[in-house]
Parts: structure tokens; sequence; C-alpha cells
């Protein structure tokens, strides 16, 4: 039996640190994804397709998503099985229970909304856990097969979403899944496979319990993000096929930049990156440079930004000096009370103590550099 | 650049002329007007800006009138590294060459020359020096324009500094721009994208914390719900135990029927026994009431005949001490009218007999006066019709002495005539006849005749005649008075004063007579007083026939009448008290008896009343038999309670009761559960009515794009936050700096100015100049005025030597002659000999050259070399 797991697709979502000009990009690339979900299903000749859970980012989503995601899941040639997670969960606000969800699900999507076994194709059993509320205090997994017993010629594929406790930073929280519990269930055959959602990597907890992650990137922290999960599971197996159909990547860009050669670099590098316009970019930029080398990395970033979905310091790591030079304003030929307040602002710039101050100042002696007209 | 010659042919009215410049740092080139002076200036600037091609209408008006020749130009200088000589001709035969003599040999020709010529010039000549140097005619009282030029720059750098340098005015104002790009000029706030930046970011956490909020909201509804939902589902679980609980209660309920019914006739029993026995207690009570009431009721009716009986006897003495005592009043008023009457009569007969003897007074008095009245009248008439008193009497004694002593003075002067009669002749003295002798004072013309014989005429002398006149003066006086008075003499009327003073006495007397009688009254008040008591005695009747009208005993009799009276009124008084303390005793008596009575009266209706009705119920039952059943009734009552007891006490062993309470609870219970139950529904539909309308309405995609916005809009602060401050920081340093360096830059060129302007207007003599390096004002001894207000004289001056200090500062290898044309024309001598000092001075160092029309003005200035053109 061959299916395609996935999870977190999060549709709706507004990527906030990515320029007004390419969120609507984003957001589109998002359904994007999903329809090559579908793609992928029909070229792998799967029997359906699970989502484990955040098919939607929130409740509380202009419902017109709804119609995008369902023209998008139209394209679908197997049944597609949703199940409600933290982000959508299946409480009293739920998307899934809008009366325009009702109203205009195609017959082929199916809401995982109850606890328990679902039978979803002869032999097929799904065992769903689906988030009833934002803060479950429980292990819905757990609850979801306690009182399973093994079956007979059938083969389960349990659908959850939350963190495992190996994985869970939060080791407290109520909601936490218990491996133990997985792999008991999995050993005595009471399940065949686990698909989880939550964590938006691609992740292998055991050889039968799968992250498929997110299917289009989200967070710049992900490193294995856009991938869904192609499974052939036997009685006795599993064959895992991860298959890459996202389409935008978030990177992180270093560079020592000293010197005009590693602002070369930095442009030459910025230049050779593919698919710009799908690329969010966070640099992690060190080093010293004079006023009128910042200047020239200035307007770099300020060209390639244009580029670039985002292209941008990752301020927390960055560790980029200027300081002004000499050789800033021989280019300049000032003279006179122009070059004492020069060297005044020079003086505040590399002044201890008053960070602020220093680069306010060093921002003013760019912005003489730049007013005097000198090459930059 | 210096010029060391300058040929010129053809050149307007010049046919030609060469002037050389080498002798003297100062050149004054003198020459009345259209020599050609000025044409020395513009052929200079000619040459260097126009090619020989040139068409401009101001080369082809160089040339000469009706002479179709060529203009030539030429010019030896010394500038920077090179010696060269430039020439040019235009307009016809046109021709350009330059040769240079240092610091390299070259030559060249055309266009050639010309780009070479220029090269050098902007190699070594800086231009707007060179305008700055040249004063045209007619320009002298204008500044020139120092502050762009570069060699004063360079010179005034290395003593000073250059606030515009590099273009630094011109960064400056850049700076300025941009600062104003992000600050308000004047209050320095946060303006355009700055502001806008910062109003954008408030206005997006506003609406941030607004959509948190709200999405907080939509969470907490959901919880809300969810709450609800497993309260909706308890409540109904104990909803259907409650339905079975209430169920059970009833049927353990039903059982207790038959027991309940059998208490529920024991109550009914006794409530009827109850309601009948009251019934006969309230009876019996009634009767016994209707006997005890009737008992009294016939004691207070015979008490109050008793009492009434008593009053109506104790009435009758009240009346009768009453009607007494109006009688004995009715007698003591009598006697009261008769001593009035009396008292009446006495005081007439009293009042009459004053008025009798009053009467007799005043006719008494009226005889006297009228007496004394007509005695006056008769001695008035008599003492008008006799006027001689004492005062006539002393006139008369005066006029008869004036009398006698003008006659004695009359006969003293006047001459005595003796006639005696010697014969017998009859002799008359004025007719008289004298017998014998005759002797007489001749007062007047006499006449002595002898009858017959002789009249002798004696007139007296004037003496004699005047004493005549004053004695008949005398006599005329004396005799009119006599006459005035007529009398005779003066004796006669010595006796009729006498009489006169004896009837004037007299007068007096009757006069006092005449008050006497009158008193204070007049005549006619006392004829008035008369009428009246003539009157009054009249209407008073005599009170006897004998009546004398004595008063005192009139008084007398009248004084006791009026005590008769008083006696009587007091007497009155006290039987008038008696009638009313009877009459108030025998009114109160009359009450009291009238409300015994009444009281008499209602106590025996009440008596009767009470009589008939208990006459009436005992004929219906007897006192015997309405005690006789309230006794009866009242032990049925007692076997109905007791029956009720037993009943009551056996359902109570059933725990009835309890068994009600709880029914009656399950029930309360079961109505409440299913009241919780709608209204929780109904608050679960609201809910999820709020959360569908929540959800619809995109609120999490609002939130995202607020943050979204929110994060753009903070970035975009942050790096306008750091432009603007870098601009402000900027502007800031830069516009101190450049105020500092203006100040320092512009020092050396005012020092010169006033070093040299010191000769020229003496030692309290200072400028301020401006960044611009222009004059801006002028100080003498303490006096500033700008130098638009000062006089022609003093600006052209000042003007003159902000170009002499520019000329004297800037380095001679980079320097221009400074030309003058046609300047001083508002100088005094003083002023002239002092800029010529002045002049000498700079000329050591810079080349002058002076083109005038005047050479007086300049010939004070000692190392110049004259060039005169004709």
């Amino acid at each position: 039996m061959r299916f395609v797991a996935t999870a977190d697709w999060q549709l709706g979502m507004t990527a906030h640190y990515l320029g007004a000009e390419a969120r609507p990009r984003y957001a589109e690339a998002r359904l994007e994804a999903v329809r090559r979900i579908g793609a992928v299903a029909a070229e792998h000749d799967a029997e359906l397709v699970v989502v484990a859970g955040d098919v939607f980012e929130s409740n509380l989503l202009d419902r017109t998503i709804l119609l995008r995601a369902f023209e998008a899941l139209r394209t679908f040639t197997v049944p597609v099985y949703l199940l409600p997670g933290n982000h959508d969960p299946l409480d009293a606000g739920s998307i899934y229970t809008s009366e325009l969800f009702r109203s205009q699900c195609p017959p082929h999507v199916h809401v995982l909304d109850r606890s328990g076994v679902h039978e979803v194709a002869p032999g097929v059993e799904l065992v769903a856990a689906p988030w009833p509320n934002k803060n479950p205090r429980v292990d819905l997994v757990a609850a979801s097969i306690v009182d399973l017993a093994p079956p007979e010629g059938v083969l389960r594929i349990l659908v959850g979403h939350g963190a495992t406790d190996s994985l869970n930073p939060d080791a407290t929280s109520l909601a936490t899944i218990v491996e133990a519990g997985l792999t008991s269930a999995l050993g005595d055959s009471r399940l065949h496979f686990v698909v989880l959602g939550d964590r938006h990597s691609t992740f292998e907890v055991t050889d039968r319990v799968w992250y498929p992650g997110t299917s289009e990137v989200t967070a710049r922290r992900e490193n294995a993000p856009g991938n869904v999960l192609v499974v052939d599971l036997t009685p006795t197996g599993a064959q895992v096929t991860p298959v890459h159909v996202g389409r935008w990547r978030y990177l992180v860009h270093r560079a020592p930049l000293d010197s005009d050669a590693d602002i070369d670099a930095l442009q030459a590098a910025l230049e050779a990156m593919p698919d710009k316009h799908r690329t969010a970019l966070w640099l992690v930029l060190e080093g010293t440079l004079t006023v009128t080398q910042k200047a020239r990395l200035d307007v770099l970033l300020g060209d390639q930004g244009a580029l670039f979905a985002r292209l941008g310091s990752w301020e927390r790591h960055e560790d980029l000096h200027v300081v002004p030079d000499d050789a800033d304003f021989a280019d300049l030929g000032l003279t006179g009370f122009a070059d004492d307040a020069v060297s005044e602002l020079r003086a505040l710039a590399g002044a201890d103590g008053d960070a602020d101050a220093a680069e306010v100042a060093r921002n003013a002696l760019a912005l003489l550099v730049r007013l005097s007209g000198a090459p930059t | 650049m210096r010029i060391i010659r300058m040929r010129l042919k053809d050149f307007r009215s010049i046919e030609e002329s060469e002037v050389r410049f080498d002798a003297a740092n100062i050149t004054v080139v003198e020459g009345p007007n259209e020599s050609g002076k000025s044409s020395i200036a513009d052929a200079l600037a000619i040459l260097r800006l126009h090619k020989d091609s040139t068409n401009k209408s101001v080369v082809k008006n160089l040339k000469p009138v009706h002479r179709d020749v060529g203009t030539e130009i030429e010019l030896e200088a010394q500038s920077g590294p090179y010696h060269f000589t430039y020439f040019k001709r235009y307009n016809s035969q046109r021709s350009t060459t330059l040769s240079i003599h240092e610091p390299v040999v070259e030559s060249f020709t055309g266009d050639a020359a010309h780009e070479r010529a220029n090269a050098i010039f902007d190699e070594t000549l800086d231009a707007q020096l060179w305008d700055a140097l040249q004063i045209t005619q007619g320009q002298s009282l204008l500044q020139p324009l120092l502050a762009d030029i570069e060699p004063l720059k360079g010179a005034l750098e290395s003593t000073g500094e250059d606030p515009g340098s590099s273009g630094g005015g011109g960064l400056l104002n850049r700076v300025a721009d941009e600062r104003l790009r992000y600050f308000t000029e004047t209050t320095g706030k946060p303006k355009g994208d700055y502001a806008a930046a910062i109003n954008e970011v408030e206005r997006l956490e506003g609406e941030v914390t607004r959509l948190t909020d709200d999405v907080d909201k939509a969470d907490r509804l959901a919880t809300q719900f969810a709450r609800n939902g497993k309260d909706l589902l308890e409540k109904k679980v104990a909803q259907v135990d409650k339905a079975e609980q209430v169920a059970d209660l009833e049927a353990r309920s039903g059982a207790l029927g038959d027991l309940r019914s059998a208490f529920e006739v024991a109550e009914l029993t006794l409530a009827k026994a109850e309601v009948i026995a009251e019934a006969a207690a309230s009876a019996a009570t009634v009767r016994t009431t209707l006997v005890d009431e009737l008992d009294a009721a016939r004691v207070s009716r015979d008490s109050a005949a008793g009492q009434l009986a008593v009053l109506t006897t104790d009435l009758q003495p009240h009346i009768d001490r009453y009607e007494s005592s109006v009688v004995t009043l009715g007698e003591i008023k009598a006697v009261v009218l008769a001593a009035a009457e009396a008292s009446r009569l006495a005081a007439d007969h009293l009042s009459r007999a004053m008025a009798v003897t009053d009467l007799a007074s005043v006719v008494d008095r009226l005889q006297r006066a009228d007496a004394a009245r007509s005695e006056v009248q008769d001695l008035v008439t008599y003492l008008d019709t006799h006027s001689i008193d004492e005062t006539v009497i002393s006139e008369m004694a005066a006029a008869q002495l004036a009398l006698t002593t003008a006659a004695s003075r009359r006969d003293a002067v006047a001459p005595r005539l003796t006639v005696e009669q010697l014969g017998a002749e009859q002799v008359t003295v004025d007719g008289v006849v004298v017998d014998g002798s005759a002797q007489r004072s001749v007062v007047a013309d006499t006449l002595v005749e002898v009858g017959g014989i002789v009249r002798v005429r004696v007139v007296p002398g004037d003496d004699a005649a005047g004493g005549s006149s004053d004695v008949a003066d005398a006599e005329e006086k004396y005799a009119a008075l006599l006459r005035q008075h007529h009398v005779g003499s003066l004796e006669a009327a010595q006796s009729a004063s006498a009489e006169r003073s004896f009837q004037s006495a007299r007068l007096a007397e009757v006069r006092v007579e005449l008050a006497s009688a009158l008193g204070d009254s007049s005549h006619e008040a006392l004829m008035q007083q008369h009428a009246t008591l003539l009157a009054r005695v009249g209407s008073l009747p005599p009170v006897a026939d004998d009546d004398t009208g004595d008063a005192q005993a009139a008084d007398e009799v009248a004084e006791a009448a009026e005590v008769a009276l008083e006696t009587a009124v007091a007497e009155a008084s006290a039987a008038q008290v008696e009638v009313d303390i009877a009459r108030e005793a025998r009114d109160a008596a009359t009450q009291g008896s009238l409300r015994a009575t009444q009281q008499a009266e209602m106590q025996r209706v009440w008596h009767d009343d009470l009589e008939r009705r208990l006459t009436l119920a005992r004929k219906r039952q007897g006192d015997d038999d309405v005690e006789a059943r309230r006794v009866a009734l009242l032990t049925e009552l007692g076997v109905a309670v007791a029956g009720v007891d037993a009943r009551r006490t056996a359902l109570a062993s059933a725990d009835a009761d309890m068994l009600e309470a709880e029914l009656t609870n399950a029930r309360g219970s079961l109505a409440r559960l299913t009241t919780d139950v709608s209204d929780i529904e109904a608050s679960q539909n609201q809910l999820l009515g709020q959360l569908e309308a929540t959800g619809a309405n995109g609120l999490q995609d609002e939130f995202d794009a607020a943050t979204a916005d929110l994060e753009d809009a903070r970035r975009l602060l942050m790096s306008t936050t750091a432009r603007a401050r870098a601009a402000r920081l900027l502007h800031a340093t830069l516009s101190a700096h450049h105020s500092e360096a203006q100040r320092r830059y512009v020092a050396p060129f005012k020092q010169a100015i006033e070093a040299l302007g010191a000769t020229v207007f003496g030692k309290g003599f200072t400028v301020a100049v401006g960044p611009a390096l222009t004059i801006d004002s002028r100080t003498l001894d303490g006096k500033t005025l700008p130098f638009d207000q000062l006089s022609g004289g003093t600006r052209e001056q000042l003007a003159i030597l902000g170009r002499l200090a520019c000329a004297q500062l800037v380095d001679p290898a980079e320097g221009a002659p400074l030309v003058i044309d046609d300047a001083f024309g508002y100088a005094d001598d003083d002023r002239l000999l002092a800029m010529s000092q002045v002049f000498n001075l700079v000329g050591q160092t810079a080349q002058i050259i002076i083109l005038t029309c005047y050479p007086r003005r300049f010939q004070d200035i000692g190392n110049a070399h004259t060039v005169r053109l004709t």
C-alpha cells in the first residue's frame, strides 16, 4: 500500500519578515506546493494523502483561503485526509466546522474530526488524533490508541500532531507524545506507521515514525523543509521516500567583510544565487569596513535587495564594524572647516562608550561621503 | 599677470598708440575724454575673449569710421612663468599670433594661438580675480565679488581659513537640505517621511494591540464554548437522573392517598366543629354582655335623673339674685340722673353769675375809654392848631435880638443931624415940624425945610445907608415870624407857648387813662366781649327771680352738686358689677341644668334600647338555653380535635411529609436543570455565532497583515531614524565648524582693509567683513554705519580699498593688474592724498593701472609712471 504523508501546510500564513512585494507571492507558493503534492500522489500511484495537522495557519483566517485551498485540492486524484492540529483545532470556532467548509469541501477531501479509527479503504485504517482545542493537556495520540486491538489483515496508519518526548524542548507539556507508546503499538502491530505533524523539517523518529515536515519552508531555522513522504507500507515494514516539493529557500549567508575584495566576493555570491525572487537571505556579516566601503556595501545590498524576496542582515549574529579611514576622505578633497567637521565626527565614531552616538557619527560620515559626491 | 606693453592700431578713433607699463608698478594713463584710455581696458577683454574671426558687434564696432582697415591689438605680458606677445587683427585681414618668449620659445598662429593663449590665461590667471580688479567707468562704487577668487582664498588660507573651501559651502547647503528632509527648520521636529514613519509605527502598534486582543478574545470564546459544552453534558445527564427520581417519588406518593383522605375528612370535621362551637360561644358571650350592659345603663339613667333634679333646684336662687340686682341698678341709675340734672343747673347758674360780673366790668371800662378818647381828640386838635412851642420862641427871640443889634449898628455909623429952630420960621424935618430942636441920626435922605426959605437934603453916607438896609431885613424877618404864628409880639408868643405846654401834658395823662381802661384789649375787642357777655347773660335764665348773679354763691352750689353726682355714679358702677356676677352665675347654672337634662335623656334612651334588645333576644332563646348550647358544642369540638390528631399521627408515622418534600424538591431540581440546559444551549448558539463571525472575518489575516506592516514600518523607521540622526549630526557639526572657520577666514582680509584704510580714515577705522568678503559696515571713532548708508565718496574709497587689499594679499605670481578706469570723482583733496599713499603702498607688490582724464587726482602717487595719451 502506498500513500503520501505530508503536514504543516500552514495555508494562509503571512511571512511578516518578507518584503511587502514578496508576501502575496509566498502565500501563493504555499498553495502551489499543495498542487504539487497532488501531482506527486498521482505520479507515485499513491492511494491516499494524509495531512498530519496544521493544514491551516489559524482558525481565524478569512474564509477565502478555504476556496483557494479547495481549488488546489480539486487537482488531487486520490482521497485526502486532513487532521486538525494545534493551529487549526476542532474547537467551536474551527475552520473545519464553518459553514463554508461544510458546503464547499470537495467530496474526496475528509476531515479526521474524531479521535480513533477511520476505515478509509478496504484493508486500510487511519487512527486519528485530532486536536480538540489549542491546549488539550493530554497525549492525544496515546488517547487515540488506548483501546486498539491488533487488526486482522488491515494496515493501520496513525495520524497525529505534536512533539514527541524526545524532541519536545518542553518536557513538562501534557500534550507531549510519548514515543514509548508508539513503539509499543508498532511492536505489537496495533499500528503499522505513524505520521506526525508539527515539526516543519522532515525528520525520521524511527523507521516507521516520521515527521514529513512542511511542504514549503516557513522559517529560517528549518533545516529540511519543503518535502513530502511517499510511503510504501507493508505489514512488516515501510519504505519512506522524501520528495521535495517546495520552491522557496530561506538561507543564511555568512560573509567576512574586511576589504573591497570581500565586498566583491559577497557581490559575486549574491549575483550567483538562483531564484532570488523565491529566496529569503539572512546575511551574517563580520569584519571591519571603512566608511566608503560601508557605503558601497549599502548600495550593493540595496540593489540586490530589490531582487530577493528578502535580503537583510541577521542582526543578532552580525558583527560588522565601520571605522572611518583617512582614505575615506582623502578623495573628497575636503579642507578647512569640512575637514575639521570630519575630524570631530571621526573622533565621535571611534569613541568608546556611547555606542549609539558612535553609530550616528558613522552614519553622518557616510552621509558626508555621499553628499560630497565621492564615488561609492 | 603683469602687462608689459599694449599697442592698439585702428582701434575706434585711435590710429595707433602704444603704452608701456613696465617702468613702474603703478602706471597712470592720462588723457582727455575719447583719447582712448578706456580702450586699453576694453582691448584687454576683447583680445582675451574673442577670436579674430568673430563677427560680433562689439568687435565690428572697433573699426574706425570711413576706413576699411583691420583693428589691431597687441599685448605683451608676463603671466605665471610665461612671457609672451599676443597679437590679433580683427574685422579685416584677420590674424592671430602668439609668441612665447619664456620659459620656452614657442610660436602659434590662428586658432592655435588663441587656444594656447587661453590655456595660458586659464593656467595662470584667475578669471574672477581679473574681473574683480577691473574698475570700469561708473562702477567704482560697487564692491567686487571676492568670495570665490581662488588666489585670494589661497592667500587667506595661508593666514586664515576658507569656509567655502573645496565646495564646502555647497556641501553645507546639501547637508542642510538633507537635514530638512527629516526635520523642520525652526523647531527641529520630525517631518515628512520621518514623521510619517513615526506615526505609522504608532498607528500599527495600536492596530496590532487591538488585533491581539481580538484574537485572544476569539480564543477565549472557543474556550468558553468548550467549557459550556462540558457543563451542558453534565447537566443533561443530571436532568435524566432527576426525571427518574421524580417518577419514583410520585409512585410512592400515590400509595399514601387513602390515609391522606381520612386525615382530610377529619380535618374538615374539625374545622366545621370549630366554627359551630365558636358561634355558640360567641352567642353566649353576646347574651352575657347584653345583660351586663342593661344593668349598667339602668344605674346610669337613674344617676343622671337625680343629678338633673339637684341642678334644677339650685338654679332658682341664681335667677332671683340676678333679677334683684337689676332692680337695684335701675334705682341707682335714677338717682344718678337727678344728680346730673342738679349739677348741670348749678353749673349754668355759676356761668351766668360770672358773665354778669364780667359784663359790668366791661361796661365800666368802655365808659372810661370813651371819655378819655374824646378828651384826647380835643387835645390833639388844640395842639395841631397852636404851633408856638419852645423852638418857635427861641427863633423869635433871636430875630428880635438881630433887629436890635442891626439898629444899634446903623445908628452908630449914621451922621447925627441936629436941627435947631432959630427963628420962627417953621422948620420941618421930613415934613415934621421941629419944635425947638430936633436931633436924629440920618439913616435916610432927610429933608430939612424952612418954609419958603430953605430946603436942606441930608443924604446919609454909604455906611449909614447899608446899616438901614440890614435893619430893614431884620425887621422883616422878625415881622414874618410874628405873622406866621399869628402873634403881635414876642411876649404874646411866649404866653401862647406856655399854654401849649400845659395842654400837651394833659394829653399824656388822658392817654394813660385810655390805656388803663382798655387794658390788653382793643376797643373793638372790648365791644365784642361786651356783646358776647350780653348775649350769654341773656341766654342763661336766672335761677330765681331774686337771682343776684352772685358768682361766689353759685360756685359753692355747683361744687356741692358735682360731689353728689360722683357719689351716685360710683354706686351705679357697683350695682352693675353685681348684675354681671349674678348673670354669669345664673347662666352657668342654666347650662349645667341643660346638660344634665340631655344626659338623663341619653341614658334613658340607651337603657330602653338595651332593654328592648334583651327582651327580643330572650324571646328567641332564654339565657339558660344559650349557655347550655355553648357547653354542648365545646364538647363536640374536643371530639373532632382528637379525631384529627389521631389521623395526623397515622400520616406522620407513614413519613408522608418527607416524601412530599423530597418530591417537591426533586421536581424543582428537574425544572432548574431544564432551564439551565436551555440557557446553556442558547449561550452556546450565541457563542457559535460569534465564533463563526470572528473566523469568517479573517481576524488572523488582519493580525498577520498588521504585524507584517508593523515590522516593515519599524524597519523603515529604524533606517529613516538612522538617516535623520546622521543628517542632523552632520549638519550640526558642519555648521559649527563652518561658523568657526568663517570667523577665522575673514580675519586677515579685514585686517588688510583696516591697515590700508587707517591711512585714509584714521586710527579709529574698522570694518565688518561678511562671509562673501564684502564690507558690510564701517566703524569710525565708535560710530558704525552699514555700507549702503555711507556717502558715495566713502563707498567708493572702501570698494577700492577692498580691491587694493585683494591685490595686496594675492601672490604676485598669481595676481592680475588692478585697472582703475576713472575713479575718485567723489573724493576731496585730503582723501585723494591719503588714497595716493595707499596706492603707493600696494603698488610696491601689485601692478596698478590707472586710467584718468583728471591727472591732478593722481598726481600725489609717488612711485607712479605717467603716460599721456593725446
